[in-house]
């Protein structure tokens, strides 16, 4: 470390000692009669090229290439600072090349690979039904959850949701809504918080069915105003009186890409059902996204075989055979969920992709532009080279 | 490495002047120059894209320390000492060299006769 110190400490005075031999060089030939311009003028031709001397004796203390990178990297800014037309050129040129591929980049993130806003999106899985020549089976029976949250050495919970458009009423005014049945432990499986209230009340989560609403973030920000005092109003959805018990944390959307109900409901327990809302009945009809938390090192194909050991009772036990036969759903699979079901942004994925291959053609031209225009430039500075190099620039191999 | 008409000397044998003049004492890189010449009687001038190189070459292997010292003409200069390794080297240089310049004489001498 001393030694480090020391060298470093050479280094800055190697100039200032090679300066006071150029005077020691030029005082004598002073005393030997030569008159002072002459002296130093002589000292300094004998000398030689006192800036090389100084850079190779400080590249024998090693750090070569870092001082080259610097006096290159002053050089360009130098450069770049002495034609700033050329310079708003290429900023500019790269900066529109850069910026389309950024935002199309964060689009691209954002729709089809950022996790779900939740807690450890990681062991979540999503749960399709194979069913014969035909594509997977995306809706299951709101059973299906239930008996996957009663817990497990594979699960510790199960939520099931469903979407569907509402009346929405409120201040004597109606709008049209779309609105999520959630099983009533939605929130606390998926470790969704809220901003306001709770995620429905105590009673409600334990079993009991009541008249509650859980407003999105957006939602209670455009129709109520970020009213902090929402919490309790009634509101009605197709006619009928839901109490607003909370509002859901601002990053939530939804487990389903691309879609942000406006509020949740709690679905009814099995065997109950709302004249005003068909959607929250509990009848073990095939509308659900079922999605479940597995315990921490549980591989998908665990998470499978228990599925749908599962899934196969509660197809016995909701259903005759005779329906589930028509059905022609097959064997329960586990997929990995931490990205929720991307189904409804399916159709984006190729022309955001088309879109990205366009935007990264836009910077490659982008590139080549800069790269002839440099190009350009270091032809027109032959001359300029030329100078640098007689007058005693050191040369690259 | 001479002004003079001269062939190149053999690696090392810088270093090795430098090591022995400053054996005699402490100087700063002009006097340096300046000895090798005189004591040379003028035969050898050691330039000074040369002579920092090879100081600071010598710096780094410790064979030299330096510090901040004044000139004969009273001026603020980088002086050089030898160390006990630089001392070191020396020797074992001037011994190496010895050997060879044996070997070189038995050689030309054989070829002489």
């Amino acid at each position: 470390m001393k030694r480090l110190l020391e060298r470093l400490r050479i280094r800055q005075s190697i100039a200032e000692d090679l300066e006071a031999h150029l005077e020691e060089k030029a005082a004598a030939f002073m005393e030997s009669g030569l008159p002072e311009k002459e002296a130093r003028l002589r000292a300094r031709r004998e000398f030689g090229n006192a800036t090389m001397i100084a850079e190779d004796s400080r590249n024998v203390l090693g750090w070569a290439r870092l001082d080259n990178l610097i006096m290159d990297l002053r050089y360009g800014l130098r450069m770049l600072w002495r034609s700033p037309g050329f310079t708003a050129v290429v900023i500019l040129s790269l900066a529109l090349g850069i910026g389309a591929n950024t935002a199309i980049v964060t689009a691209m993130d954002a729709m089809l690979w950022k996790p779900l806003p939740v807690d450890h999106p990681e062991n979540l899985v999503r749960l399709v039904a194979s069913r014969v020549r035909r594509n997977d089976l995306i809706g299951l029976p709101a059973p299906l959850a239930e008996a996957l949250n009663r817990g497990s050495d594979v699960f510790e919970g199960a939520i099931a949701e469903s979407e569907d458009g509402l009346s929405f009423t409120y201040d004597g005014r109606a709008e049209r809504v779309m609105g999520a049945a959630v099983t009533p432990n939605f929130f606390s499986v998926l470790g969704v918080r809220t901003i306001l209230g709770q995620p429905f009340t105590e009673p409600v989560r334990a079993g009991q069915w009541a008249a509650e609403a859980v407003l999105s973030y957006r939602f209670w920000r455009s129709r109520f105003g970020g009213d902090p005092s929402v919490v309790g109003r009634t509101i009605h959805l197709n006619t009928h009186p839901f109490t607003i018990v909370g509002v859901s944390a601002a990053s939530f959307y939804d487990v389903v890409r691309g879609i942000d109900p406006e509020l949740r409901i709690p679905r009814m327990p099995d065997g109950q059902s709302l004249a005003e809302i068909d959607l929250i009945a509990g009848k073990a009809n095939f509308d659900w996204n079922v999605m479940a938390r597995v315990r921490p090192g549980v591989t998908l194909a665990q998470a499978s075989a228990s599925a749908d050991a599962q899934f196969q009772d509660v197809l016995r036990s909701s259903m005759d055979a005779e329906e589930a036969k028509s059905l022609g759903v097959g064997r329960l699979r586990a997929l990995a969920g931490d990205r929720g079901w991307p189904e409804h942004l399916a159709p984006f994925a190729t022309p955001l992709f088309v879109l990205f291959g366009l935007v990264v053609g836009v910077l490659m031209i982008a590139c080549a532009n800069v790269a002839s225009m440099l190009l350009a430039r270091a032809a027109a500075r032959r001359r300029e080279l030329a100078v640098r190099c007689s007058v005693g620039a050191g040369v690259c191999a | 490495m001479s002004e003079t008409p001269t062939r190149d000397l053999f690696p090392g044998s810088l270093e090795m002047m430098i090591l022995q003049t400053l054996r005699r004492e402490p100087m700063h890189g002009y006097a340096l120059a300046q000895t090798i010449r005189v004591a040379s009687n003028d035969l050898l001038h050691v330039e000074e894209g040369t002579l920092y190189p090879a100081l600071l070459r010598m710096l780094k292997a410790g064979w030299v320390s330096s510090e901040w010292g004044v000139s004969a003409r009273n001026r603020r200069v980088r002086v050089y000492r030898i160390t006990a390794a630089g001392r070191k080297q020396l020797a074992r240089e001037v011994s190496a060299f010895e050997r060879m310049l044996e070997g070189f004489r038995r050689v030309m001498g054989t070829a002489q006769s």
